[in-house]
């Protein structure tokens, strides 16, 4: 597996990172553990964004992955990364929605998908997540991902503007 | 070309721009939806608040920082680019990695196109890190 990846070693300007939708698929499905909480940072005194990135181990490959989220005033993201940076699984919610390749519109809420050609510009709606609480977002996201969390994650206020 | 065709392709160019833009009014500010991409084709959205004397304050909330932090780049990275990016387009410099301005309601065209390439441009580290 490792072999069909970025040598990592560089340095992050590295001009080629890809991997397959194949492969970007199996990493998502493979069983995974985040060891230590996930507690969300507050970005300043009564700020209303929310962030964090704890590590993601394999439970039966050596290849380290990070889960980053962040909350703002109005959109949100969880994000399954790749040392080199590839995403390779994204929930993100925002206002507008996003425009696919194809010209669909996943709407507000939407998972980001990893391929070859597009990168993470295909989105569609994931019906088994709660788009409208960050916080059972995360924990559908993590289920999605066959994530399990040692230590349950950490919950925050829920703050979500939304267009009148 | 003609006047009389580059009179028409003027105001054709500014119907439809109008058109690529769209505002929403939000419980305390308005978001602006801009034809401006980040890398992945989602838009810009920028923020707008009503100041004294008929000022607008015009924000990105920080999503510019918080989408390079979610793909990995580190606090002091972002912020670097935050400063390169406030000093290109003319931004206010403040604590924090939020990207804004204030200015006259007869300078809103040219801050919301300051402003939302400004987010493109702390948006592309994340561009510059891949094979697009």
């Amino acid at each position: 597996m490792s072999g069909l990846l970025l040598d990592d070693s560089k340095s992050r300007s590295a001009t080629t990172l890809s991997i397959s939708r194949e492969i970007a698929d199996d990493l998502v499905t493979r069983k995974k553990h985040i060891i230590q909480a996930i507690v969300w940072t507050q970005r300043g005194q009564n700020s209303e964004r929310f962030r964090f990135d704890v590590p993601v181990v394999f439970e039966d490959l050596d290849e380290p992955l990070r889960l980053t989220g962040n909350r703002g005033r109005t959109n949100w993201s969880i994000v399954l990364l790749m040392r080199s940076g590839i995403p390779l699984s994204r929930l993100t919610i925002h206002p507008k929605g996003h425009r696919n390749p194809d010209g669909t519109n996943a709407g507000p809420c939407h998972k980001h998908i990893w391929d070859e050609a597009d990168k993470d510009r295909w989105t569609y709606f994931p019906p088994e997540i709660d788009c409208d609480d960050v916080n059972e977002g995360l924990l559908g996201f993590l289920k999605e991902c066959n994530i399990e969390c040692t230590i349950p994650p950490e919950r925050i206020p829920l703050r979500q503007r939304r267009p009148i | 070309m003609s006047t009389l065709i580059r009179k028409q392709l003027k105001e054709e160019l500014q119907a439809q721009l109008i058109s690529q833009f769209e505002v929403l009014n939000l419980e305390d500010q308005y978001a602006l939806i801009t034809p401006v991409l980040y890398p992945d084709n989602s838009h810009v959205n920028l923020y707008v608040d009503e100041l004294a004397e008929g000022r607008l304050a015009l924000t990105d909330n920080g999503e510019a920082a918080d989408y390079a932090f979610v793909h990995g780049f580190s606090e002091t990275e972002i912020l670097n680019r935050v400063h390169i990016a406030r000093r290109r387009f003319g931004l206010l410099q403040s604590e924090g990695d939020e990207l804004h301005l204030e200015v006259s309601r007869d300078q809103l065209a040219e801050a919301v196109f300051a402003l939302a390439t400004a987010v493109q441009d702390v948006a592309y580290l994340v561009y510059r890190n891949r094979d697009y």
